[in-house]
């Protein structure tokens, strides 16, 4: 079965690309606008295997996003990747903290991406 | 164009409106964190989405711009002006950039220079104005492992001790010797998993079997197992041992995660050069060992080898010597070092594990690093001369119509439409012969009835031309980047550099962002007409089991009102979609206001209110050009300097307030400034001097009236003509503009109080009415807003004034203008049998004038298209509309045509 | 369901992911004699691994992934080959 990955950025753009790619590579792509309308999805009965988060986001950044998806049942152990650039070294940590599995730094490359989701989804 | 690169430079330019907007914002609250966080996330997403395309020029810019809004946001740097204008220049270059994108498909080369000196103005503020200067980014670049060892010889045999290295197979070792003799580096890597690490969403178990170069690997227990009773499942106790093949930056790579997690040793290839068996101390070993030692000695290691060889066959392959023995032979294989061949033998005649720790033999073959062979990436395909560009656009394109002219009926006309636009294509490339093959080609096909000669023809000659057969998309970006295009980004001293985005052009309006209840209600009317349309099937089942003509008409009549109901509920549905607010035209008004007012020396405030007044799209459009030359009126005539008014007793800042508004079926915009006004004798001078009005009728005319005439053509109220508002134009130019959409412009102005101008236009203009009019027997439509009634004279009540015609109408003259004239027919007007003429009084200027047709019909809704390509030139016309019956209707421009 | 529980024996199947590794503890410590049948099991995630370590629990059938069964069979006793292993191989499911 296609593995369902949620993709979180406010940028259409960013969403629009990494949906594509994606779906080019036989994943399903769910996509949400910010982390209030990710945590809305997944509290609505959405399933991920993989979720994959910007961190600067209106309404709710990538931080708390992380830190609530923690909280549902079901996602204590989904992976979570975080879209940053190279400069947000420390974000990258930070969110590690909360339980982030790793990140992937924008801009991303079509092979990067599904290299990284090969490492860190068993089965996809 | 890509859809994503659609997408990005729609969503980049509602980010540069922002940014735009934002740094504005600031700089009358530099406190506002709100604002900065908004800002610098547009800068942030908007430099991430450049990143995922080729356009290393925009992502340097938008880079240094994200730095510094950073420094900005954590107060390591104060906001001010200087930095906005850096910040918007870059903006600015930015949005050139995305219009040379959306034009040419790519940016061209000449822009890499300002974009360099951009970023680095940008960066500039960094450096002289942060004291401490801290790390912009501390990239701790994913601090490398605890790494025990770097490559100093004495840190080689820290590796593993040989009681974990014999948990690998044999077989698996002398394949890792041979890996490194071949120019691998070998790595001995444990990786203990943070015993949190599944909450991460972790599975160090999946990570470790996708290490690359891995060859061997297993997993242990940190410590005893509790039982299970006390058993955490999700406590990660487990640690990997694993063998690698494969560089550091590799390892680094994979483990860029969990580098806290890893001890990596680097492994000599030496150090897993340990037998294994039974029988470790024995005397054939010693004995061949002795002899073996001698051999090497004298350098006869043809004769060690065959020893060794047979020693081999004769060992039981179970026993530890043989397993040296395998060992011995694969090191005088691979060409070991003879002091590592000496320790075997010493160890085998010893009967002891070697203690590689011992030798100082250095293991060249664990250090030596392959290189790889680099190929040169690819050839680039010829670029193609710019001239020639289009007309291989074209020849592309007609693989895509040919590739779909498969199994159309109306096949042979698609082989022959496109085999001429190939010759004529390969005639202009300068190809003249070359349309011979086409000929054939033609033929072939014809005669195949398949259009596949044809586009095997036309690959030829695109793979002859070096252009990808694939896609004229392609053929456009190979537009050679440094093709002679002017420079746009040339720098007149003190302009804006970039400003024609601020005050020239409307930000790319392809897009249109529709609320989704709009679409929703949409969809909901596509759904009722499904359903009614659905009912028609049966009624025509009724017809045909007989039912009454009668009965069936007034079925008929009532589906049709359904239908019409839906129709007008989407064509209402449908405008409301292309209805945009104001605030697509004033948004720029902020900057252009602060950029101009800046460069004359003067203050202005700018107040913006009814931004969320909607109109259809056309109309918003229409709106912007005449606004912004009002809008730069006012900044420039309009508004006094802070020194005269000071002296006038005003405010030193000048306003300028924009307000929008709509009542009933039209929008009214309103520019209003405190400004000096208009003084009616300056106008009533210029008017004369200009030969626009005589002395007597300056006299004459009232105040509003002599105001007024700054809309008569070639009138310019300037004393020069400014650099600014003046590029030639008038208040005329915007009155035209406006008429264009039915609009109007009136002004009013109190000398040392203000002016204001008032716009008022029509809200929509997708839909227009229409009389439908005979003439010389051809159909005309004339826009019913213009019409004021229809009349029949009598030929008889049609005089002649001088050469031109006329009639008194309700006791005024009305002067006549038969149609057939105006559009050069050479036709008589035609009566009807009470010898009546058909007259069309319509509206003309503030008078009225009676167009003589042949006769009316009805009149109707139309969808108006403008005319496109050559006939777009012809003023006669507002364009065409498509008629119930299929027939395409004129729809004449009376204003330019009377 | 990638864990499945016949008898005395835990079939992984394809992909045993991270939330089985609670039901495994659970059914290990209400079967004593629980045997292991990894067969059609292509990974399996090493919170069950180390359940299975802690609870020494024996294999009757490695996996038919050749590489996964290189790391699984140092870690766990095989009992007496009294059963035939001959798990239904089910196909790999593609991603």
């Amino acid at each position: 079965m296609a593995k369902t990955i949620l993709v979180v950025d406010d940028s259409a753009t960013m969403l629009m690309s990494v949906k594509t790619t994606l779906e080019m590579n036989g994943f399903k792509a769910e996509t949400a606008a910010d982390g209030l309308q990710a945590l809305t999805r997944l509290k609505g009965g959405l399933k991920a295997d993989l979720i994959i988060t910007d961190v600067n986001m209106p309404n709710m950044n990538g931080m708390d996003l992380i830190k609530n998806v923690r909280t549902l049942p079901g996602y204590r152990f989904t992976p979570i990747l975080t879209l940053t650039t190279e400069s947000q070294a420390t974000k990258r940590d930070e969110a590690k903290k909360l339980g982030a599995t790793g990140w992937l730094v924008k801009p991303v490359s079509g092979a990067d991406l599904i290299k990284v989701i090969k490492q860190v989804l068993p089965g996809a | 164009m890509n859809p994503l690169l659609t997408q990005f430079l729609s969503e980049a330019r509602d980010f540069l409106q922002s940014i735009a907007e934002k740094l504005m914002q600031l700089e009358s609250a530099p406190n506002d964190n709100e604002a900065m966080n908004e800002l610098f996330r547009a800068v942030h997403t908007l430099k991430g989405n450049s990143g995922l395309f080729d356009f290393p020029e925009m992502t340097r810019v938008l880079h240094a711009g994200e730095d510094l809004l950073d420094a900005v946001r954590e107060e390591r740097l104060a906001y001010s002006r200087a930095l906005a204008d850096q910040l918007l220049d870059a903006m600015d270059f930015v949005g050139m950039l995305c219009d040379e994108i959306e034009s040419r498909g790519a940016i061209g080369a000449q822009h890499a220079s300002v974009g360099a000196e951009l970023a680095a103005a940008l960066r500039e503020f960094m450096t002289s104005d942060s004291d401490s200067a801290p790390d912009a980014a501390p990239a701790a670049p994913a601090d490398l492992a605890r790494a025990v060892a770097s490559n100093t010889p004495d840190s080689i045999f820290l590796a593993p001790p040989a009681e974990e290295l014999l948990a690998i197979p044999e077989d698996i070792r002398r394949a890792a010797w041979q890996r490194a003799h071949d120019g691998a580096s070998l790595y001995w890597l444990c990786y203990t998993p943070d015993e949190q690490c599944f909450f991460q969403g972790e599975d160090p178990f999946f990570l470790a079997q996708q290490t690359p170069g891995l060859l061997w690997g297993r997993i242990t227990a940190r410590e005893a197992w509790p039982p299970l009773a006390e058993l955490d499942a999700y406590r990660c106790l487990l640690r990997f041992d694993l063998l690698l093949a494969i560089t550091r930056a590799e390892i680094d790579q994979h483990f860029r995660y969990v580098p806290e997690q890893l001890t990596l040793t680097p492994l000599p290839a030496l150090a897993l050069v340990l037998p294994v068996g039974d029988g470790k101390d024995s005397a054939e070993g010693e004995d061949f060992a002795s002899a073996a030692l001698h051999q090497l000695e004298t350098g006869s290691l043809d004769a060690l080898r065959h020893a060794t060889t047979v020693m081999l066959e004769l060992a039981s392959p179970q026993r530890w010597l043989a397993s040296a023995l395998r060992w011995l032979l694969l090191l005088l294989d691979t060409h070991a070092a003879r002091g590592a061949v000496r320790l075997l033998l010493e160890s085998i005649r010893d009967g002891a594990t070697p203690d590689w720790r011992q030798s100082g033999t250095a293991d060249a073959a664990a250090q030596a690093t392959p290189a790889p062979p680099h190929g040169d990436p690819d050839t680039p395909a010829a670029l193609l001369p710019r001239a020639n560009e289009v007309a291989w656009e074209i020849l592309a394109w007609q693989g895509e119509v040919l590739a779909q002219a498969s199994r159309v009926a109306a096949l042979p006309g698609h082989l022959h439409a496109a085999a001429t636009t190939l010759r004529n294509c390969l005639r202009a490339l300068g190809r003249p012969d070359d349309t011979r093959r086409v000929d054939e080609a033609l033929n072939e096909a014809l005669a195949t009835s398949s259009a596949a000669p044809l586009a095997a023809c036309l690959q030829r000659f695109l793979a002859e031309a070096g252009a990808t057969a694939a896609a004229p998309v392609a053929a456009t970006a190979a537009a050679p980047a440094s093709s002679p295009v002017a420079t746009t980004a040339s720098d007149g001293e003190g302009e804006p550099r970039f400003g024609r985005r601020a005050d020239d052009l409307l930000p790319g309006s392809r897009t249109l962002k529709v609320d989704q209840a709009k679409i929703d209600r949409l969809m909901n009317l596509i759904g009722e007409m499904v359903v009614a349309k659905n009912a028609l099937p049966y009624l025509a089942a009724r017809a045909e089991s007989g039912s009454s003509a009668r009965e069936m008409a007034r079925e008929i009549k009532a589906q049709h009102a359904v239908i019409n109901r839906i129709a007008e509920e989407m064509h209402d549905a449908i405008m409301q979609v292309r209805m945009l607010p104001v605030s697509f035209v004033f948004q720029r008004f902020p900057r252009l206001v602060r950029d101009i007012s800046r460069k004359l020396g003067k203050e202005v405030s700018l107040v913006v209110e009814g931004e969320d007044t909607e109109a259809d799209k056309n109309v918003i459009e229409a709106l912007a050009d005449p606004l912004v030359h009002i809008v730069r009126n006012s900044l420039d005539h309009g508004l006094e300097n802070p020194q005269e008014r000071i002296a006038a007793g005003k405010a030193a800042a000048g306003r300028i307030a924009l307000t929008a508004r709509q009542e009933a079926d039209r929008v009214l915009i309103e520019v209003r400034d405190d400004g000096r006004g208009i003084d009616p004798a300056h106008i009533r001078r210029k008017a004369v001097e200009k030969g626009i009005i005589d002395a007597d009728t300056a006299h004459r005319i009232s105040d509003q009236e002599a105001i007024n005439l700054v809309f008569a053509a070639g009138f310019s109220t300037a004393e020069q003509v400014s650099d600014l508002s003046g590029r030639g134009v008038g208040m005329d130019v915007v009155r035209d503009a406006l008429e264009k959409v039915s609009g109007t412009v009136t002004l009013e102005s109190e000398v040392g109080v203000g002016t204001c101008l008032r716009l008022s236009l029509p809200l929509s203009m997708a839909v227009n009415q229409v009389m439908v009019i005979e003439s010389d027997g051809q159909a005309f439509g004339v826009a019913m807003d213009c019409v004021v009634e229809t009349v029949r004279l009598p030929r008889s009540s049609v005089h002649t004034i001088k050469d031109s015609l006329a009639a008194v109408l309700r006791g005024r003259i009305v002067p006549l203008r038969p149609l057939n004239t105006l559009l050069g027919i050479e036709a008589p007007p035609l009566c009807n049998e009470a010898d009546e003429l058909a007259v069309l009084i319509v509206r003309h200027g503030s008078d009225n004038v009676g167009v003589i047709v042949d006769d009316f019909r009805q009149t109707c809704d139309v969808i108006l298209k403008p005319l496109d390509g050559i006939l777009d030139a012809l003023p006669g016309y507002s364009g065409s509309a498509l008629m119930g019956d299929g027939s395409v209707l004129l729809v004449l421009n009376l204003k330019e045509l009377i | 369901m990638a864990l499945q529980f016949v008898d005395s024996c835990a079939h992984f199947v394809d992909t045993v992911g991270v939330e089985e590794a609670e039901v495994l503890l659970d059914w290990l410590q209400k079967t004593p004699d629980a045997v292991i049948d990894f067969g059609p099991c292509t990974h399996v995630h090493p919170a069950n691994l180390q359940v299975l370590m802690a609870a020494n629990a024996s294999v009757r059938a490695w996996p038919a992934e050749t590489r996964l069964a290189d790391w699984l069979r140092p870690l766990f006793p095989t009992p007496e080959p009294t059963v035939a292993p001959a798990p239904k191989r089910k196909r790999r499911k593609a991603a």
